[in-house]
């Protein structure tokens, strides 16, 4: 029973520091702190902390984790604030039924973990607590053994995971009325506003943010042509940051090139609207919409995994730019980097035209000593493409395209920053590609009349290899690349086994994603169709009802089997009046219980003999106990219960 | 309890201070037809109880002290020559009464035991190859010594079964020993007046088989005597015979009450004198054993 209780406390724990959810480190300690004190109750043998003492630490727990995990993010503040309330009732229990509460309330705490990720870990893990939950609180009955509950356990579980799966692959997926307000994730590669000079934002986590399953025909395989994924175009700088202008919510009439094989993506849960796709695309699905860029996004946050078609568009040629686009895409702030507009003003002297130009600059890039690193210098400047460019000479991606399309803008070529990921890690097995949010990347696109938009990565020519492949199989990089990892099992991915290992892992999650997370309402027709040949249309809508009602059938007559006998109204009354009692009648007979209850409620003396006549009448002779002697039961039991209260 | 049930007890009450629970049992065994067998140390009003009994219900009777060195004919009478007709004639023992009071029952031999269980069984007596029946009604009241007294032969456990309530006195409370010991009252039969005629018996005797005995009342009978077979508890079960018993011992009780239904407080004032001294369990474990049994068994509803 202590044991148990310790157990709930623990879990808790685990659901605080799951990399998953992040609370701030106020939140955890305290949640940590909580969890030894009640370790230290327990061994002591002290249960059941005095009110006040946890109303006290309420409301300062209720001030450091607001503080902690910030009153916006409304979503990890409710499960904080939930768990916290968890733990200071755990603290304080101790009558049964405030753990039955407890544990009532688990089901819903422990599951409020799939608001952050629904990973097949995860999964696997609230699985793991709520049969712990389950465990525990079917030993709250006395005389419930540890083995005896977990046998039970493990065979509802079972049952009920038949039943899920069944009802996963039949039900008819509904979609939904309403949507959760998602996490604010801090681990995506992405964001709509490039500062490359804010180190903060460059991504170090190792965690996945799309799969693509491409086609052989759209795919060139790899180490030829690297894989650009584009997601965000950047078309305004303000002298520190790329920003996107609202052409990104614009939607086109960009045309599918029906020639090329749609490929299939499925993007995790970012919070942001902002998809990925090779080149110019558009995309069939529901609830995709492409715009202007040929980049695709949706109306609504992505706050779970999202399976979508790519298709790719037809890009129809410009053969020059209207004025006022022309002048959109060539501004730059004036006053800022004035050795870096002065040089490109140089360049253009020299060159006949773009691509000359772009010669020039890759000549300067190449021959200047610059050095590609993850952890460049920081500046505090105005001018910080031109300290970059002339002084300190390192930084990553972001750096270079910013500075590209800076120079590019000055002489007067239309350029604009690209956001995305490059590369990708390739499962033979499965036949798909992962992209991790460590891939994210920032390149240019310049404008060349009657040619259109041509992609530009200045990153390349300071760190060729960094266009094969994913960053996690760079070799120069590598050192600096786990550095910035930390603890992770892509960090130790030069140990074979343990690749080996992350590579199942992740193929396996892969399958989970596939098949259980993205089971939607398309690939349920599908598989029915498939189940029951061409014909199934029709049919699958029958057989969903068929198998609901079988399965409803079954466990009707289960639980008739297994039901007892509904006891009468004039027991249930008689039992609810010997529950009154303060000795334990339950196995006296009835008249004796009643002389009993007679002796100890001496002023309801004439009603409890009036019920025994009832109850005798129903139980002895045959006749019926009506609606008027129910009547006068109820009122006897509440009138002595008023009683007993006063 | 209806009137002349209620009379009854009165009357015995007069005799035997302080002991209303087993006046009733023990009239409620009579009206049940059953035989009683009342257990206890010497001394402490068996014989006044059964004396009582008899007279109450105006019923003729007729004693026997048994004795290790009874013999079968001695209860049941034997065949004598009859030199005068020159045959042999039966000439009846004292078995042949409504009443017979056996006192001591456990100190006579096997062999008459046996002869007296069987005919109470039989209610009818058999010598050399003619049957001879017994009178209507036929009560055997014994009493006997417990079982650890010297000289006792106790009664096999089969015979006992046909002892339909076993009851025994107990030590009288304190202020029923202060009457008894001022009290004047020496003669038995001027104390108690017969109250019924054997009409009446018989009548009250078919009454209680009018009394309604409910499904739930039935299901806690067949509950109580399944748990004797099934907990492993007891060497010797309840037998049919007892559930029997049982149900008439119920039915009788309510009617005594002057109810024409069981309920199941009826089983349980009963259950102890009927199932006691068939379980075959130590004298000084059997109270707490029906006590346990009436516990454990769940009251169906």
């Amino acid at each position: 029973m202590i044991s148990n209780q310790f157990v709930i406390t623990l879990s808790y724990l685990l659901i605080t520091l799951v990399p998953v959810t992040s609370f701030g480190v106020a939140f955890n300690v305290l949640m940590l702190l909580l969890a030894i004190w009640h370790g230290i109750l327990v061994i002591k043998k002290n249960n059941g902390v005095r009110n006040s003492l946890i109303n006290l630490i309420a409301i300062t727990g209720m001030v450091i984790t607001g503080l902690s995990v910030g009153i916006q993010n409304t979503v990890e503040l409710f499960v904080a604030l939930m768990l916290l309330a968890c733990q200071l009732k755990v603290l304080q229990a101790t009558t049964t039924k405030q753990w039955q509460q407890i544990y009532v309330l688990n089901f819903f705490t422990l599951s409020s973990v799939f608001l952050f990720s629904q990973s097949l870990y995860i999964a696997l893990m609230v699985l793991m607590l709520l049969g712990v939950n389950l465990v525990a609180m079917l030993q709250v009955q006395p005389k419930t053994s540890l083995a005896f509950a977990s046998k039970f356990t493990l065979t509802k579980v079972l049952i009920s995971m038949a039943l899920s799966i069944l009802l996963l692959i039949f039900m008819p997926k509904i979609p939904s009325f309403w949507q959760m307000p998602g996490p604010t994730l801090a681990k995506t590669g992405l964001s709509e506003n490039v500062d490359p000079f804010d180190i903060v934002n460059l991504a170090k986590s190792d965690e996945l943010a799309f799969r693509a399953i491409l086609n052989d025909r759209t795919q060139a395989p790899m180490g030829n042509k690297p894989l650009y994924w584009r997601a965000i175009i950047h078309d305004k700088f303000d002298g520190t940051q790329w920003r996107m202008s609202n052409l990104q919510n614009v939607s086109s009439n960009l045309t599918a090139n029906l020639q090329l094989a749609p490929y299939k993506i499925i993007a995790e849960a970012s919070n942001l609207p902002w998809l990925y796709a090779l080149e110019h695309a558009v995309s069939p699905t529901k609830l995709v919409n492409n715009n202007y860029f040929g980049t695709l996004y949706r109306t609504d946050k992505i706050t779970s995994t999202f399976e979508y078609q790519v298709q790719a568009a037809n890009i129809r040629q410009q053969t020059s730019m209207p004025a006022r686009q022309y002048r959109f895409n060539t501004t730059l702030p004036e006053q800022l980097n004035p050795k870096a507009q002065a040089l490109a003003k140089q360049w253009d002297l020299d060159s006949a035209n773009t691509n000359e130009f772009i010669e020039l600059m890759r000549r300067y890039f190449s021959s200047q000593g610059f050095r590609y690193t993850l952890t460049p210098n920081t500046s505090e400047s105005k001018h910080k493409i031109d300290e970059f460019l002339f002084d300190y000479k390192n930084g990553f991606c972001g750096h270079y395209a910013s500075s590209a399309a800076i120079l590019l803008r000055s002489a007067g070529i239309p350029a604009r920053l690209v956001s995305g990921y490059l590369g990708a890690e390739y499962n033979k097995q499965q036949g798909y590609f992962s992209v991790y949010q460590y891939d994210a990347h920032a390149w240019v696109e310049y404008f060349v009349p009657n040619e259109g938009w041509k992609t530009l990565d200045p990153t390349a020519w300071i760190s060729p290899q960094r266009l094969l492949g994913s960053l996690s199989e760079h070799q120069t990089l590598a050192d600096e690349f786990q550095d910035n990892l930390g603890l992770s099992l892509v960090a130790w991915s030069n140990f074979t086994a343990i690749n080996w290992l992350r590579l199942h892992l992740e193929q396996l999650d892969y399958q989970w994603t596939r098949w259980v997370l993205n089971f939607d309402q398309e690939k349920q027709t599908s598989l029915l169709q498939s189940l029951l040949g061409t014909k199934g249309k029709q049919w699958a809508g029958a057989l969903v009802i068929f198998v609901i009602s079988a399965i409803l059938l079954l466990l009707f007559f289960y639980l008739q089997r297994h039901q007892q006998v509904k006891e009468p109204l004039v027991v249930k009354r008689y039992r609810q009046l010997i529950e009154l009692s303060d000795k334990d009648l339950s196995a006296a007979p009835p008249k004796r219980a009643i002389d009993e209850l007679t002796q100890q409620f001496s002023s309801h003396h004439e009603m409890l003999l009036q019920f025994y006549a009832d109850f005798a009448a129903d139980r002895y002779q045959g006749k019926s106990f009506g609606k008027n002697q129910n009547k006068h039961a109820k009122n006897l039991i509440n009138s002595i219960k008023t009683k007993a209260k006063r | 309890m209806s009137h002349p049930i209620k009379e009854i007890t009165q009357q015995l009450s007069h005799i035997i201070f302080g002991k209303e629970q087993q006046i009733k049992l023990a009239v409620c065994c009579l009206l049940c037809r059953g035989h009683l067998l009342i257990e206890d140390l010497p001394g402490m009003g068996k014989t006044t109880l059964s004396h009582g009994l008899a007279d109450v219900l105006g019923l003729s009777y007729q004693r026997v002290q048994f004795t290790s060195d009874l013999l079968p004919a001695d209860v049941i009478g034997s065949a004598i020559f009859d030199s005068d007709k020159h045959k042999f004639t039966f000439h009846a023992g004292p078995i042949f009464s409504q009443v017979l009071l056996g006192d001591e029952i456990n100190r006579a031999s096997p062999k008459t035991q046996s002869a007296l269980l069987e005919a109470m069984e039989e209610r009818q007596v058999t010598v050399d190859g003619v049957s001879h029946p017994l009178p209507e009604p036929f009560f055997v009241i014994a009493t006997q010594n417990p079982i650890h007294q010297a000289g006792t032969h106790p009664l096999p456990e089969s015979q006992l079964d046909r002892f339909f309530m076993r009851i025994s006195l107990g030590y009288p409370s304190e202020d029923a020993e202060r009457k008894l010991i001022l009290g004047i009252k020496q003669n038995i039969s001027s104390q108690v007046n017969k109250v019924i005629d054997i009409e009446e018996l018989f009548s009250l005797q078919a009454q209680a088989g009018q009394v309604k005995l409910a499904q739930s009342v039935l299901d806690y009978i067949l509950a109580l005597v399944k748990y004797t077979r099934e907990s492993g508890l007891f060497t010797d079960p309840l037998s049919p015979r007892a559930s029997i018993a049982l149900g008439h011992g119920a039915r009788t009780w309510a009617l005594m009450d002057g109810r024409d239904y069981a309920t199941h407080d009826d089983v349980q004032a009963v259950f102890g004198s009927i199932a006691a001294h068939r379980l075959n369990i130590p004298c000084h474990l059997q109270e707490q054993a029906i006590s346990d049994i009436l516990h454990e068994v769940v009251i169906p509803l």
